[in-house]
């Protein structure tokens, strides 16, 4: 006789099943979501406490420092510079490598910041980074450049001026080795080169250029070399846009200091530095690229000796 | 088995799986809302804390900005050019803060400084917002040009504090 016993599969079951179904894949979505959204908050986090701990690494009286910042995971820093506005604005994002889901999360919301000036590739990934602070003077100290690279990238400065190179060699910083030849630089490093072309990067010191990727910006050295180490690390997109902004602030202060000749004439000491500042001010705002620097560096020399015979020196 | 004589042995278990599937629903909306209530406290907490973080490192390196220091000593903050950018409103969201002030604690003197009184003032407030909470101060040196051609310096405060989540 033919077995006809089967299972019973009643309303009941169907419908538990078909519910349960939905239940797990709600739970499985939410916490996917719930995951997404730690993670961001996580970035956004990590991206605040970067904003807070570059303020310590400014320089207050020193000519550069080296400080070093660690990340718990391997992280990716995402720089961007947006030159519009009275400052400009300079946001930092980060990412996380994670072991579930996507390797790297997207990266989470923005720290901006209008009184910061980080010059580095677009993306600066590895467990450390390096931060080299300098400051830009033009001729009034204007801001704090902060050269940032990781520990995954090193850099090799082949035959560069002897205040570099002294420089270098006292504060040490981590991936930024000094030599005489581009033989002796480290395979994968990048190799800069000051008195030869054909590097990775190309210093000139006479026409104060440096080429990458075909590409060429104006730095100036007149007042201090922070502008040199910006073109060398930084992309040249980012470059430029730093440059934009740290002129915009040096037009500020400029303006500042216009206003503060008037308080010390008030006071029975007059400048008469009060038309060159507002010129200085106003070549600073129509800078378009780092091509225009000449003229308003002549500018910037000419305020600094006219300053320094003052009896009552405005900076 | 008077009561229940209009239903089905099978419609009255479709309908305890219902309420039982209602409750649990209920059950981890409830749990969803407490944990997201909890979590965006921690969020907003976990912000304030480092915005606070923010103006106690700031405090400590603003001597050293351009836009407040003395070419004269180091970390030594300069009045004159403080209390031109208290007027001046390009400044006004530049350090992201909800309070900054700098004042000279000795000699003693009263006022808020003004066009009229400075530098005979005791305060200058760059940035004042509502619900400042408590701001974090550093000592510093304020220096000034004075009338008799040399450098004064006085003893002072800066005072900063970060700012809210609204």
């Amino acid at each position: 006789m033919k077995n006809k016993k089967g299972i019973e599969f009643s309303f009941a079951w169907m419908f538990s099943i078909i519910v349960g179904a939905v239940i797990i894949f709600l739970a499985i979505y939410g916490a996917t979501r719930l995951v997404r959204t730690e993670r961001a908050v996580s970035e956004a986090e990590v991206a605040k406490q970067l904003e807070i701990l570059l303020n310590p690494v400014e320089t207050s009286i020193e000519e550069g420092k080296i400080s070093r910042i660690s990340f718990v995971d391997e992280t990716r820093l995402y720089n961007n510079c947006r030159a519009e506005g009275t400052f400009g604005v300079q946001r930092i994002r980060t990412s996380t490598k994670s072991g579930i889901g996507d390797e790297w999360s997207p990266p989470g919301v923005a720290a901006t910041m209008f009184n910061k000036y980080i010059f580095s590739s677009e993306i600066i990934q590895g467990e450390e980074i390096e931060i080299f602070s300098k400051p830009f003077n033009m001729p009034f100290k204007v801001a704090d450049v902060l050269v940032v690279w990781s520990d995954q990238k090193e850099y090799c400065f082949v035959e560069p001026p002897s205040n570099i190179e002294e420089e270098i060699k006292s504060l040490k910083p981590k991936g930024l080795n000094v030599t005489s030849d581009k033989d002796d630089c480290k395979e994968g490093s990048v190799v800069v080169c000051f008195t030869t072309s054909g590097c990775d990067v190309d210093v000139s010191m006479i026409t104060k250029s440096v080429t990458k990727n075909g590409e060429s910006v104006r730095f100036d050295d007149s007042f201090d070399d922070s502008l040199l180490y910006g073109a060398i690390f930084a992309d040249v997109e980012l470059y430029e846009c730093q440059l934009k902004r740290l002129m915009k602030r040096a037009s500020e202060l400029s303006l500042a200091y216009r206003d503060k000749s008037g308080v010390l004439s008030r006071e029975g000491c007059s400048t008469n530095l009060e038309a060159d500042l507002v010129g200085l001010a106003n070549a600073g705002l129509e800078i378009e690229d780092s091509f225009d620097l000449g003229p308003i560096v002549n500018m910037a020399k000419s305020l600094e000796v006219r300053n320094d015979v003052l009896s009552c020196r405005l900076f | 088995m008077c009561c229940l004589a209009g239903y089905s042995k099978g419609q009255m278990k479709i309908q305890q799986m219902a309420f039982v599937l209602i409750a649990i629903v209920i059950f981890f909306a409830m749990v969803a809302i407490v944990y997201f209530s909890i979590r965006v406290s921690n969020i907003r907490e976990s912000a304030v804390l480092l915005r606070e973080e923010e103006a106690k490192e700031l405090v400590r390196k603003l001597a050293g900005t351009p836009e407040f220091m003395s070419t004269e000593c180091a970390n030594c903050i300069d009045l004159d050019k403080i209390f031109i950018l208290k007027d001046k409103k390009s400044y006004d969201e530049f350090w992201d803060l909800k309070y900054l002030a700098v004042e000279i604690i000795y000699p003693v003197r009263e006022e808020e400084c003004d066009n009229a009184n400075y530098p005979d003032c005791r305060r200058v407030t760059l940035i004042e917002e509502d619900d400042i909470g408590i701001p974090y101060s550093a000592f510093v040196s304020v220096c000034r040009w004075d009338s008799d051609r040399y450098i004064k310096c006085e003893l002072g405060k800066i005072y900063a504090s970060g700012e809210g989540i609204e």
